[in-house]
């Protein structure tokens, strides 16, 4: 690893900066700075504030408070374009590059060459050569985007980057959706970046590769910053504990609902779904918290939409009761007692334009119908107004459009609509996502409850400290397998470190 | 709080009835520049001039809520307009009717599989079968006119219960229907779900691609009615017939207040829509100004009611 002397100056200087949104306080006096030329680890779990922290250096969002030095100056960009063009770019985990275009064609987008209003391709074309040869890249200029690979793209990102001149490049897991060689040669080209002064802040959840290629670590947990490491001085138990912070021991006596003496409500067997879920089985039993847990990417969402019929599965066997099935549609899988709480309440949970009371009896719209199959509207209000008390939704009217609500109370309308169905199986995907503390809380409880009515409960979450709380058996998925199955009491700790063991094999060492 | 909520109500209320107030003010200017059109007898004419729009604006609001668009309704009503007639030379009227409403049925079908289950998008797929349908009108009335002649048949277009002419009368029934399958049944309920979200509707158990189909099902059902009345109207179909009514149909459902990108709308402002458009035609009719320049008010009044909408949802 590259020896580092004190004297280099910080490209990047960040002084008690604080953001809150409402009923989260999501960074809080955060003080941290990038030297020039460093390879910088951004850790923390999963909430911990990583996201809120690059959106606010780049302008994405407005800091409450603190200060931000770039490259010697005091700056406060309003928005991320602003910052790109000041030489500050971004790697999203989604791709963010126009696919029919050509790769030089994006490289230089919003900032093409041009000469007395013509684009200037003569200039483009030198100019990539020279991003091409001085980092060594080989990447056909007139490829277009839609026929590159992931890892591909990613370097189309980096090279668009390098055209800027950036000084500070931010990536966001950026190793994700990549092989073990793409990765590599990701490294390699890091390295690069390195050598040329340029520095990277580098997020990720997998160790190994933070103990490979970053010179320092800086680790956030509930929007505060824990500690900066030298990456050389430190071990992956370490970091592993900073992160999770004071292990409680607590482990408070909660009862447990699930009944083992009767045969499980939904078995999994060897369930495939190409390319991210490669395997999975288990069973789930009768009023059992069964969580799942592991990084972005590891197949929990995959699997959560094949148990659901949202999508098909390739291979496997899904049994209910003594059932096999094999649903062709959510319809299906509602018919036979499944419910799913998706991931993204937006996008798939909730229809926002419609109001509070029409989401919650959409599923269930059935039995709000009379026998002549006209709704009653006066019964779905009633209905609404139940959930609204039993739940604590907090909503002006049940005529409220969907959108205008929080999260927290938004997720609660998903929750309600899947109980008027009354699940066999509720599967709970990344329920608490943008969620405050309190409606966290109240999610909790209710799940809880549920599962104390003989409901069986698929609790999933990247949020290691969340499934440790709430479930009563763990699984933990890394790379499509499950790599690990935990009872209550084991610690934290340890199931974080099976699910962030990383790619290679070498667990907790790497290349160094 | 309690302030800025009475106030977002107000918007929202103004929001909603706009057209409405759009529609009373524009009546109000009129009828003291020409005091005759609030004359009974006119006022029947823009009724009866907006019933046959009107009918395809109903379905037309059914396909545009699930978030489809059907631009082949022109050619659809040409093609059920000439059916009735020539049927008829060979059964009751009575039983033409209801097959050519079997036919609307079935292009409405075809435009629905073809959108919902082969993934054209619904412009695109109208587009195609719009020309199709019209090739097959040329083909079955050879590029002459047909002509009809049975008294019963005639009732549709030209009859009157009591004061007030038939399809006024069909059209106020179909627009009551419709309100009432669009509010107060699943059907109505999924259609708005689709257009608002498809994927959400379709992860809440609602069978997406049928209902969607069912849309442009009705869509096309409209369509064969409208081209039922416009046949008994002029007792005559030429292969040309309603060439542009889809672009109508369309217009008096986004004037009132249809969201074009699906979710949200309701038949009764369809209606209104509808009589707007006919107004302003009729209203320049009446003034005695130049024809022509009705399609440029048009065009404007189909822009301002589209532009508030989609100007203020992009602010929020």
């Amino acid at each position: 690893m590259n020896v580092k002397t004190e004297e280099l100056e910080n490209i990047l200087e960040i002084k008690g900066l604080s953001k809150s949104f409402p009923g989260v306080k999501a960074l809080q006096e955060v003080s941290m700075n990038i030297r020039l030329g460093e390879v910088h680890a951004l850790l923390g779990e999963n909430g911990s504030g990583k996201s809120t922290l690059t959106k606010c250096i780049v302008g994405a969002y407005r800091k409450d408070a603190g200060s931000i030095v770039y490259n010697r100056e005091e700056v406060d960009f309003a928005s991320p374009s602003e910052s790109f063009r000041n030489g500050i770019s971004v790697i999203y985990q989604e791709r963010s590059l126009i696919p029919k275009l050509t790769v030089e064609q994006n490289v230089f987008l919003g900032d093409e060459l041009s000469k007395r209003g013509f684009l200037s391709q003569r200039e483009m074309r030198k100019k990539y050569n020279v991003i091409c040869e001085s980092f060594g890249f080989r990447m056909p200029p007139d490829e277009k985007i839609a026929s590159l690979g992931v890892a591909q793209q990613k370097i189309v990102e980096i090279m668009k980057a390098l055209a800027r001149e950036s000084k500070l490049v931010i990536m966001d897991e950026p190793t994700a959706s990549l092989s073990k060689q793409e990765a590599d040669h990701l490294f390699e080209i890091i390295e690069e970046l390195r050598r040329k002064g340029i520095s990277t802040l580098y997020i990720t959840h997998i160790l190994d590769e933070v103990f490979r290629i970053t010179d320092r670590i800086t680790v956030l947990r509930d929007g505060k910053k824990i500690a900066t490491l030298n990456t050389a001085d430190t071990d992956m138990e370490e970091v592993v504990n900073l992160m999770v912070g004071e292990i409680l021991h607590e482990d408070e006596e909660r009862e447990s609902f699930s009944r083992y003496d009767l045969p499980p409500v939904i078995s999994v067997r060897d369930v495939v779904k190409l390319p991210r879920v490669g395997g999975i089985s288990f069973d789930v039993y009768a009023g059992e918290i069964l969580g799942i847990t592991g990084l972005t990417g590891s197949g929990k969402t995959e699997l959560a939409r094949s148990l659901f019929g949202a999508d098909r599965f390739d291979s496997g066997k899904i049994t209910i009761g003594d059932r096999e099935v094999n649903y062709k549609s959510p319809s299906e899988a509602i018919r036979s007692g499944i419910a799913l709480v998706p991931e993204d309440r937006k996008t798939d949970g909730l229809i926002l334009l419609f109001e509070v009371f029409k989401n919650i009896t959409l599923p269930a719209i059935g039995e709000f119908s009379s026998r002549s199959g006209f709704i009653s509207k006066y019964r779905e209000l009633k209905t609404c107004n139940e959930f609204r008390k039993k739940l604590n939704i907090r909503l002006a009217s049940e005529y409220q459009q969907t959108k205008f609500l929080s999260g927290g109370n938004q997720q609660k309308v998903v929750i309600s609509k899947w109980l008027l169905t009354r699940p066999k199986v509720l599967i709970m995907d990344e329920s608490t996502q943008g969620v405050d503390v309190k409606a966290k809380g109240e999610i909790y409880s209710i799940v809880r409850q549920l599962a104390s009515t003989g409901v069986a409960i698929i609790f999933i979450s990247s949020e290691v400290q969340e499934v440790h709380r709430v479930s009563d058996r763990i699984l933990v998925f890394r790379d499509g397998k499950i790599a690990g199955e935990f009872g209550r009491g084991t610690r934290q700790d340890e199931i974080l470190k099976t699910a962030i063991g990383g790619k290679t094999k070498f667990m907790g060492g790497g290349a160094r | 709080m309690t302030v800025s909520n009475s106030k977002s109500r107000l918007i929202s209320i103004l929001g909603k009835y706009k057209i409405l107030i759009a529609f009373l003010v524009l009546i109000i200017i009129i009828s003291f520049i020409t005091p005759r059109f609030m004359s009974w007898q006119n006022i029947i004419n823009v009724f009866r001039q907006s019933s046959i729009v009107g009918i395809m604006a109903i379905g037309a609001t059914f396909v545009i809520i699930g978030g489809g668009f059907d631009i082949s309704v022109g050619s659809l009503l040409a093609l059920t307009a000439a059916m009735v007639v020539g049927f008829q030379s060979s059964m009751h009227w009575f039983f033409a009717v209801i097959l050519v409403i079997g036919v609307g049925a079935a292009f409405g079908a075809l435009n629905g599989f073809l959108s919902a289950k082969i993934h054209i998008p619904p412009i695109i797929a109208t587009l195609g079968t719009m020309t199709i349908i019209r090739g097959i009108v040329y083909m079955y009335t050879g590029g002459y006119p047909l002509y009809v002649d049975s008294k019963g048949f005639s009732f549709i277009g030209n009859g009157y219960v009591g004061p007030i002419p038939f399809p006024i009368i069909l059209l106020l029934l179909l627009v009551a229907l419709g309100q009432f399958v669009l509010v107060k049944t699943r059907f109505g309920r999924y259609t708005c779900a689709i257009g608002g979200n498809k994927e959400a509707a379709r992860l809440s158990g609602v069978k997406v691609d049928l209902y969607m189909i069912m849309t442009f099902v009705v869509g096309g059902m409209m369509a064969a009615v409208s081209g039922i009345v416009y046949a008994s109207r002029l007792l005559s179909v030429t292969p040309l017939a309603g060439q542009g009514y889809e672009l109508d149909a369309i217009a008096s459902a986004v004037i009132g207040g249809t969201s074009v990108s699906g979710g949200e709308g309701s038949v009764v402002r369809t209606l209104i829509g509808a009589l707007l458009l006919t107004m302003i035609t009729n209203a320049f009719n009446l003034m005695g100004i130049n024809l022509y320049v009705q399609y440029v008010f048009k065009g404007l009044v189909i822009l301002a009611a589209v532009g508030f909408d989609s100007f203020s949802k992009a602010q929020s």
